[in-house]
């Protein structure tokens, strides 16, 4: 076995040994080439989807109005105003980020792990002009695109209720496509290390759904240990919530939020790219 | 020469090393073989010239570019068949290749066309709307094949093209393979079939332990062993041993 203690590149001699970045595997293609030649994968996702859409649609529209009217409808009656918020107009702008957070997880976890392991799928596509980077991109901007549909199906049925005070709620749509970004992320990050599919359980009981349950969604942090809640700013669902938040009463204070989950994407993509090209591409 | 290696070396990041030194050309118009049981190192000699990962040392040239840098631009030239059926499932045989050509830019009124003239090469257009796994094995393989040529190649890549095929699909196969190597397609296969290789190959490579043992025409190979078919060759060559 080859130690990290020995990683070292030697391009000179027309290889390269050690450690094979994602770069090595793109054969000389520019980031630019890459994030043109995505879309093509994009496409790919588009025409599966337009097969498929019927079922995931219904079920994606279904999930976060079950959680809104069930806790939103249940526990309201029992909580006052939350910052002058009914408890239901409280949590409809977190339910509606986590629409993004659930599509994204969905599409950057089973579903990548299914094309590498099961369907081969990328081994066919690495048979062309993609690479692993392109490829990779593109499922990371469906993903994105997931997010944003999933939200847009969702936000009008809680619009037509009355349970957001502003149009600038419409810019969540941006907010939610961002934290798809980092959860395709973080989804393509767990499917690097997992080795059996009913591992995601793990990823599922011990990530996705405590950020879930102490993002803010359902009630403020405020409430919380201040050690806890300390942690919880540093989580990107939280930002994404209190942006949609703030939103829906018109505030457009939203700046800090959005520059944190810039930066989250910024530095999670890269790493999301690196520890995926080596399952892909076992070289 | 459209393929060249010299001093080629692969050694994974396990620690396994799949090549060892290994030097050949491909020449223009050629159908190269190469033979070896499993484990010998062809899949990873494919996937290099096939620019799926690069080498840990030596030099590779395809089509004259360098694989490390101009990888993109040789796989556009490139037609790979791979050893398994890796269609996408959810998708039609018709949508399979528009999707495939797609990658490979070929022009969407171009691509019509070349998906009617492929499907009927493979002698599949009844199944144009067919889901994938809605057609047998064999005809999978066919699409595959199709798929491999969808962007008219320079050099074709078969990875076992005869694997699960029954005869008749087996002669399509090679029927096809032959077409196109007299159109000027470059053919580089891997297989374990004897016949496959003494009826298409002009050169085989017998590779063993990640090194090329012997190199001939079938007829030199069967020569020089003073044998009568390939397989005796083979396991003259390789031994007869079960060990890998």
């Amino acid at each position: 076995m080859i130690s990290l203690r020995t990683y070292k590149k030697n391009r000179g001699a027309g290889g390269v040994e050690g450690r094979i970045s994602t770069a090595d595997l793109c054969g000389g293609n520019s980031i630019w080439k890459d994030l043109y030649d995505s879309r093509l994968l994009w496409m790919r996702q588009l025409t599966v989807f337009r097969k498929t859409y019927k079922v995931g649609l219904v079920i994606r529209f279904f999930e976060p109005l079950l959680y809104l009217f069930a806790i939103g409808l249940g526990i309201s009656t029992y909580v006052g105003k939350i910052n002058g918020l009914t408890y239901i107009e409280f949590i409809a702008p977190g339910i509606l980020i986590t629409t993004a957070m659930w599509a994204a997880t969905y599409e950057t976890s089973f579903a990548i792990y299914t094309k590498i392991h099961y369907q081969r799928t990328y081994e066919a596509i690495l048979a062309t002009p993609m690479n692993v980077r392109s490829i990779i991109i593109g499922e990371m901007a469906w993903a994105g695109t997931k997010a944003i549909l999933n939200m847009t199906i969702v936000m009008i049925p809680l619009a037509l209720m009355g349970l957001f005070h502003s149009p600038y709620i419409i810019v969540a749509i941006f907010v939610g496509f961002l934290v798809g970004l980092i959860y395709s992320a973080f989804g393509i990050i767990a499917t690097s290390f997992i080795r059996a599919m009913d591992h995601y359980g793990i990823y599922s009981t011990f990530f996705i759904m405590p950020l879930f349950m102490f993002s803010g969604v359902f009630y403020p942090i405020e409430n919380l240990p201040n050690v806890l809640a300390f942690f919880v700013y540093l989580t990107p669902l939280y930002h994404g919530v209190e942006a949609a938040r703030l939103l829906s009463v018109g505030d457009l204070g939203i700046m800090l939020h959005v520059v944190y989950l810039l930066v989250m994407v910024v530095l999670l993509v890269p790493l999301a790219l690196r520890r995926i090209s080596g399952r892909i591409v076992v070289a | 020469m459209v393929v060249s290696a010299k001093n080629l070396n692969k050694r994974y990041s396990s620690g396994t090393e799949a090549i060892r030194g290994i030097s050949f050309d491909i020449k223009k118009g050629e159908i190269y073989g190469f033979l070896g049981p499993n484990g010998a190192g062809k899949s990873t000699l494919i996937k290099m010239i096939s620019c799926y990962f690069p080498a840990t040392s030596g030099e590779l040239s395809v089509l004259g570019l360098d694989p490390n840098k101009k990888a993109s631009k040789i796989k556009r030239c490139l037609g790979i068949m791979p050893q398994d059926n890796n269609l996408d499932p959810d998708l039609t045989v018709f949508e399979n290749l528009y999707l495939y050509a797609n990658y490979f830019s070929v022009p969407r009124k171009k691509r019509l066309e070349r998906i009617d003239e492929l499907l009927k090469l493979v002698g599949l257009e009844h199944k144009r709307n067919a889901r994938v796994t809605q057609i047998s094995g064999g005809q999978q393989r066919r699409v595959v094949l199709a798929r491999s040529i969808i962007n008219e190649p320079k050099i074709l890549i078969l990875d076992e093209p005869s694997a699960g095929l029954d005869p008749h699909s087996r002669q399509v196969v090679w029927s096809i393979v032959r077409d196109l190597n007299a159109k000027g397609c470059t053919v580089i296969l891997t297989t374990h079939y004897m016949k496959e290789a003494e009826e298409l190959c002009h050169r085989i490579a017998f590779v063993d332990a990640g090194k090329i043992v012997a190199l001939d025409t079938p007829e030199g190979h069967l020569a020089a062993n003073n044998a009568t078919d390939l397989e005796d060759v083979y396991l003259k060559t390789m031994g007869s041993s079960l060990e890998e």
